[in-house]
């Protein structure tokens, strides 16, 4: 049976959360997050631990409260219509969580009973995909098989908008790949909005579109990932003497100074940004950079972190 | 429907061998003293079985709370309540699939241990005649086991929709259960009635608070977000 297409609502922003807070206790999971992923683009979501992502992604999925703000997925608000929004989103958890005694068949079985889009050529091309035996128990899967058939019962029902939490954390790199590509697959077929955390950043440059930023409950900053690696650079700049700099660009994220060496990473980078430097500065050599996700991302947290310290002890 | 019965006959499967192998506990215990002591003549067989009938009744009020307290605190426990979030099931059938379940788990075993009082009749109807002149002595105890499982496992319901333990919930429900019929006992103590009035004291006031308990387990339950 094909899946009823018609009933689809037809939005821009198909995760569209505004001002949204969380609080436990005295702890700000999220504060003040605007995050509006467009229709088939693909997030990726990064942060350190606690930085308030899964807190997120648990609001966006209708799986937390928030205490302000507001979501709206597939047009609909969350958790108001949390049961009608099901039918449109897809969720895969860092840890899988299906009910261990049954096996991959009655876990197929179980989610598609409640499912009306539910698409069977999908399910049993996905499960040959990921090679799921059906009567292998839940608990006898092993970690990369359980997340594979965590994202087959996600994306079965050809869900508009897919969000995955870390789903490949813990998994081993031929297994991520495996997984990616399964993702990637139905990804590509569809025009999913997928948005997706991760703290492999080579898998979010690999899959994403945009990347957001989190950072302390906060969004850093929320951006196309082509944009960022082309507008962040690293200047490596070698002073004339010991004296260190005198007056860091602007736009700076992070600078660390080594003896005579001074590495400073820029956002919106520009040749003026070169000329700035040298003619500021006493510096005798200078390069740029391009730079990985992976290093940009270290660079914007490790800039934030000592810009909080600089603010605590102020 | 059927799919989540059959899940919730299986996630709640632990708390029903336990209640299975507590309900049994009582008519071994029975039988051996029957045994032991010598007795096994036709004569005290029906008081024997009666015994275990009682026993039944009242073991059913441990096996209400486990069940009640297994409820939702097991999903959670077990972080498949998360799971059955993501599904697009309504949570007021996730609550009648567990009620369901629930009422037809006590109503066995209620109907086991009424059928045990039956048996004792019938295997001495001499003496069930002498019980049949004073009828508050067969009834009041089983009304009262009645109510009170139904407040062990509304009481329990209600704990589990908070707590992350089954277990917590349970002994949790008990204990209230206790404490509330103990004051009950102390009030009766201090101002004595008679005896109808005072069974009414301990039958409809556990059925009240069960009854409140639950029903305010399942509006909350089924009025909140998270799972």
């Amino acid at each position: 049976m094909n899946p009823p297409e018609s009933n689809v609502p037809d939005v821009q922003y198909p995760i569209d959360a505004q001002h949204i807070t969380r609080v436990f206790g005295k702890v700000v999971a999220t504060h003040d997050l605007t995050l509006r992923v467009e229709r088939a683009k693909t997030c990726g979501f990064i942060g350190l631990n606690g930085a308030g992502k899964t807190t997120a992604i648990r609001m966006m999925v209708g799986l937390l409260r928030p205490h302000k703000g507001t979501i709206n997925i597939m047009g609909m608000p969350q958790p108001a219509q949390a049961h009608a929004i099901k039918e449109f989103v897809g969720y895969v958890p860092d840890r899988p969580n299906i009910y261990p005694w049954m096996r991959v068949s009655e876990a197929i079985e179980f989610v598609k009973t409640f499912h009306r889009r539910w698409n069977n050529e999908r399910s049993a091309e996905m499960q040959k995909l990921f090679k799921l035996e059906p009567t292998r128990k839940v608990k006898h899967l092993s970690k990369g098989q359980a997340a594979k058939l965590s994202l087959l019962l996600a994306i079965a029902h050809d869900p508009p908008v897919l969000i995955l939490d870390e789903p490949t954390s813990g998994l081993d790199p031929l297994v991520r790949d495996e997984f990616l590509e399964g993702v990637l697959a139905v990804t590509a077929q569809r025009e999913q909005t997928v948005l997706f955390s991760s703290h492999t950043l080579a898998d979010v440059q690999r899959l994403a579109d945009t990347v957001a930023v989190m950072h302390n409950g906060r969004l850093l900053l929320h951006t196309p990932v082509d944009q960022l690696l082309d507008q962040t650079k690293r200047i490596r700049a070698v002073m004339e003497d010991a004296q260190g700099p005198h007056e860091a660009p602007p736009g700076l994220l992070f600078q660390q100074i080594r003896g005579r060496e001074w590495l400073i990473t820029v956002e919106k980078f520009s040749p003026e940004l070169i000329e700035f430097v040298r003619t500021r500065n006493r510096v005798s050599h200078l390069d740029v950079e391009d730079m990985s996700l992976d290093d940009v991302f270290k660079d914007i947290v490790r800039g934030q972190q000592e810009a909080e310290l600089a603010r605590e002890a102020v | 429907m059927i799919q989540l019965l059959k899940k919730d006959l299986r996630v709640h499967r632990m708390a029903l061998f336990a209640a299975a192998a507590l309900w049994t506990v009582g008519p071994a215990i029975t039988w051996l003293g029957w045994i032991l002591r010598g007795e096994n003549t036709s004569k005290y067989l029906g008081d024997y079985i009666a015994t275990m009938g009682f026993a039944g009744f009242f073991v059913t009020v441990i096996l209400g709370a486990l069940l009640g307290g297994d409820a939702f605190a097991a999903e959670r426990r077990d972080r498949t309540a998360d799971f059955l979030a993501m599904v697009p099931v309504s949570r007021a059938k996730i609550i009648l699939s567990k009620l369901i379940l629930s009422i037809v788990i006590i109503s066995i075993l209620w109907a086991m241990a009424m059928g045990t009082l039956i048996l004792s009749t019938v295997a001495t109807p001499t003496e069930f005649h002498e019980y049949n002149g004073n009828q508050q002595s067969v009834w009041y105890p089983i009304l009262c086991a009645m109510s009170l499982t139904i407040m062990a496992f509304g009481t329990a319901w209600l704990l589990s929709i908070f707590l992350k333990e089954p277990l917590g919930a349970t002994i949790l429900a008990l204990m209230e259960m206790a404490a509330i019929m103990t004051l009950v006992g102390i009030y009766l103590n201090w101002h004595p009635m008679p005896d109808a009035e005072s069974f009414w004291m301990f039958s409809y006031l556990p059925l009240f608070v069960g009854m409140i308990s639950w029903v305010a387990g399942s509006y909350y339950y089924a009025r909140r977000v998270e799972p």
